[in-house]
């Protein structure tokens, strides 16, 4: 399943942006504004702490417990059965993202440009992609990683430039909690936007260098919350509070208003097919997560049918999910089970990696 | 960069087939000429000749050589009229007592430049089939190689398929040494190594494995002998083609992985930037690795020309790859899918042209594809001036003839003449293949999903891209992983003084300015104030 130690810093940098950037956008500003209004943005101030809080864990466990993988690490930290346990449920997390960022794009997809293609036949097309891709390792991905980069930022420009004669900061006013009672829900959302960094701790043990990576940790989050709120502006400012809590797929709204000159107009098919770009980079990596999990927890070596079988077991059950509406509501779900389990997992890795360094020490002398 | 793993050559090539067993020189003249005169019986173009050596009392010898292959006037001036009438003078007495007779006929009567000595039959005639001459001595167990290669070969002319406007004009040619006095003449070092080795069982091919000793990378080299001693035992290498589908890391892309010029130049230049060229006897084609996507695109015309030329050329290049590749696929998926793209005006258009054509984008697109390339590939069998008319003729007369009959649409004969003439732009005829060949998926692709399916088959070739391996060397570098310095020659062509210090292909440790100096004059220019000029006060 991939090499390991031949991802180098950089484009470690370039994998955290791409798993903060891709499905975060099509229904994080729904979630988040549609109870809360403006201020909704604010619950992107515990979502990044959230971030930082997994690489902060992420690089206190890795410069301690270089020889392993986190899946085989786990049972040394935790004991055994725990150990696994934990695994497992971080591994089905893992599965759980890929379902929804793939479903998501597939509804979007069909519901704006492809209405008459069958649903099964997107998802087939896109697991298939992913699967390809996760199968060839995680060098590939990497290198990958760095040239989507270039995709996001020039879709961000074109978005940004294209609506800047329609954006009003009035819209943005007034900056009000509307419902107290539903901030926690937004919150929530907001944290599990960030959900995907917790693919570090499978990543992290292909580095093939540890120095210099908090600093481009730290500045990787920052950037990639920079540009996430940059969205968030532009989507509230060009639509004000009642479209962006109304609208489900709204960074397409923002493209189709975009007109490249006399020329091309209407140009949504085209962000969402570049967006594409970055929705398979981001499912590529959760399933070489989740895969590479599966291979640690069954002690083998890189196994097609693993790795092909957890791919039919994500299509079958990304098939399950008719509509957009069963899909938010996965969500919906995901993000409270997500609030339940991180402060318990970074919790007891840290607490583990403690004590399993303590052991080392002691049985060392 | 990725090391190399050296690794044993497999058994089985070894056990496949055995080596020729040797035959020893007898000593005996009339016996050795027999085994000789049996193996090649029916062989019409073996020459021999038996004759003594110094006259009379002298001893018995005997010359063999392949009509054709050999230069009589050598074979006559340098072995026959010094053997047979020279030798008279130097004759072979008490005073050479000390020496024995093969050498002194070696030291005294072989006024040849290149002599080699034989240590059975076999080598002898491995020789002869390479064009030089056996010569073998009664009551010697050696023989004597004398080179006297006059097989036909053409002359140097020009590049047929890498034409430029500005640069050298020599093209290499089907002869081993002509090629490789080609290089040396642009490389006059001694750190230009040429290694010899024979490859094919039948074929017997000379291939010189050539590059600069301590600008290559030893892994690289020493990973193409290991793929080269494999084919030591394969029937026939008739062309540089058939080793490079032996040695290339995927034979099932459609990308390659080894690249082929006829330009000495270029090859000079890859040798510079560490990478190794192998020559083949009979191929004017030079095989040059490890080889990066970019590299394909790029022409020598580019670096002889300046700098914002060299760009701008650069840039129309990937441009054409693109628009060969991509336009014929994006035109369908934007009418069939995504008409509310065009902007009303250009809708209506494209609308009332394709009025009354009874096929949809897809089939109008793959019915014009498919006739030009066969187009294409018809001109290029046809000879000179009938394969260019057919080309145009051809191409002018279907494409009226077929918007007539309404069986397409004219912007669709636009859309094909405009990818014909991107796919023109590609300097090598390796990486136009790929570009030809792909588009035909990529319109399916789009005539079933639109633009999403235009990105998925994109992201397919581009995953391929990402994995793909030549000789350990990443293909897509230096976009990925992206090496911001090596851009400097794939976004630009950087100024000569500018371009990479340690080229990618090099010893990792290496560290060598690519041009060092070379600008240095502008710094000795001395301002006219400060020359002491008197005549500006007066």
């Amino acid at each position: 399943m991939g090499s390991s130690k031949l991802i180098s810093n950089r484009e470690l940098f370039h994998i955290v942006l791409m798993l903060h950037q891709g499905r975060i956008f099509w229904m994080l500003p729904y979630f988040i504004v549609k109870d809360n209004g403006t201020s909704g943005l604010l619950t992107l101030a515990p979502g990044f702490l959230a971030g930082a809080l997994i690489i902060a864990v992420c690089s206190f466990w890795g410069r301690r417990c270089r020889e392993q993988g986190f899946v085989e690490a786990l049972p040394c930290l935790l004991g055994k059965p725990f150990g696994k346990f934990l695994a497992l449920l971080l591994i089905l997390f893992y599965m759980s993202f890929v379902i929804v960022c793939l479903c998501s794009f597939v509804e979007m997809l069909r519901s704006q440009l492809l209405e008459e293609t069958p649903r099964i036949v997107l998802l087939c097309t896109l697991f298939f992609l992913v699967g390809w891709m996760s199968w060839n390792g995680l060098e590939d991905m990497a290198r990958f990683a760095v040239l989507c980069t270039v995709v996001t930022v020039l879709l961000l420009v074109l978005v940004v430039v294209g609506n800047a004669d329609v954006f009003s900061l009035e819209h943005l006013l007034p900056v009000e909690i509307k419902n107290p009672d539903l901030l926690p829900q937004s919150v929530f959302h907001g944290i599990y936007g960030y959900g995907g960094l917790l693919a570090l701790f499978m990543i992290y043990p292909a580095l093939n260098t540890r120095k210099g990576i908090k600093r481009q940790l730290w500045f990787s989050l920052l950037l990639s919350t920079i540009i996430v709120l940059a969205w968030l502006v532009m989507s509230l400012g060009v639509f004000g509070q009642a479209g962006v809590g109304t609208a489900v797929w709204l960074p397409l709204e923002l493209a189709r208003m975009v007109q490249l000159g006399p020329f091309l107009e209407r140009t949504e098919a085209l962000f969402s097919v570049l967006w594409m770009v970055i929705i398979f980079m981001n499912g590529s990596l959760l399933i070489w997560c989740a895969s590479q999990g599966m291979h640690q927890l069954l002690e083998q070596r890189k196994n097609p049918w693993i790795h092909w079988g957890m791919v039919l077991l994500l299509l079958l059950i990304s098939i399950l999910i008719k509509n957009a509406v069963q899909l938010f509501q996965l969500e919906q779900l995901l993000s409270v089970l997500y609030m339940g389990l991180l402060p318990v997992l970074l919790l007891l890795i840290a607490a583990g990696t403690v004590i399993y360094n303590k052991r080392k020490g002691e049985s060392r002398q | 960069m990725k090391k190399l793993t050296l690794q044993k050559p497999q058994t089985v090539a070894e056990s496949s087939s055995s080596p020729q067993p040797e035959k020893p020189f007898t000593g005996i003249l009339k016996q050795d000429m027999t085994w000789l005169q049996d193996r090649y019986v029916r062989c019409s173009d073996l020459i021999y000749r038996q004759f003594t050596v110094g006259g009379q009392r002298g001893r018995q010898a005997a010359v063999f050589y392949i009509d054709g292959m050999t230069s009589s006037k050598v074979v006559h001036d340098n072995i026959l009229q010094p053997l047979l009438i020279d030798a008279e003078i130097a004759k072979y007495d008490a005073e050479h007592e000390q020496e024995n007779y093969f050498s002194f006929v070696k030291q005294h009567l072989l006024p040849a430049g290149e002599i080699t000595t034989a240590d059975d039959l076999e080598q002898g005639s491995l020789a002869m089939m390479n064009g030089d001459v056996l010569l073998l001595l009664d009551g010697c167990q050696q023989g004597f190689i004398i080179d006297a290669k006059g097989f036909p070969h053409r002359s140097i002319g020009t590049s047929q398929n890498e034409m430029v406007l500005r640069g050298p004009q020599e093209a290499f040619t089907e002869t081993l040494r002509v090629n490789t006095a080609l290089i040396r003449r642009r490389l006059r070092t001694d750190q230009l190594k040429l290694e010899e080795k024979t490859l094919g069982r039948y074929t017997q091919t000379q291939v010189a494995v050539v590059y600069l000793d301590g600008v290559a990378n030893s892994n690289i080299i020493a990973e193409l002998h290991r793929r080269l001693d494999n084919l030591k035992n394969v029937d026939s290498i008739l062309d540089s083609s058939c080793i490079e589908q032996y040695i290339e890391d995927s034979p099932f892309s459609v990308f390659p992985q080894i690249q082929y010029t006829e330009r000495p130049d270029k090859v000079a230049a890859s040798l510079l930037e560490g990478r190794i060229a192998l020559v083949v006897d009979g191929s004017p084609e030079v095989l040059l690795l490890p080889l990066m996507f970019v590299q394909l695109l790029q022409s020598p015309e580019d670096y002889y020309n300046r700098v914002v030329s060299g760009t701008f050329m650069r840039w129309i290049r990937y441009m054409g790859v693109l628009i060969a590749t991509t336009f014929p696929s994006l035109y369908v998926a934007i009418t069939s899918f995504h008409p509310e793209m065009l902007p009303l005006n250009l809708f209506l258009s494209i609308s009332s042209a394709r009025e009354g054509v009874p096929f949809p984008a897809f089939v109008e697109a793959l019915i014009m594809e498919l006739a030009f390339e066969l187009l294409r590939e018809a001109s290029i069998r046809l000879p000179g001036a009938i394969g260019n008319t057919i080309g145009i003729v051809g191409a002018l007369v279907i494409g009226d003839a077929a918007v007539s009959a309404h069986l397409v649409a004219p912007q669709m004969v636009i859309v094909v003449a405009i990818t014909a003439i991107g796919s023109f732009t590609v300097p090598s005829m390796e990486a136009s293949y790929p570009i030809r060949l792909l588009r035909f998926p990529l319109m399916l692709l789009a005539a079933t999903f639109g633009l999403y399916g235009v990105m998925f088959g994109w992201l397919i070739i581009l995953m391929h891209l990402l994995h793909l391996r030549s000789f350990g060397f990443p293909y897509l570098e230096p976009l990925a992983p992206l090496k911001l310095n090596e851009l400097r020659d794939v976004l630009v062509r950087a100024p000569r003084w500018q371009m990479m210090i340690r080229p990618q292909f090099r010893e990792p440790n290496q560290q060598v300015k690519a041009d060092d100096g070379g600008r240095f004059w502008r710094r000795r220019i001395q301002p006219v104030t400060q020359r002491g000029d008197d005549s500006r006060g007066q």
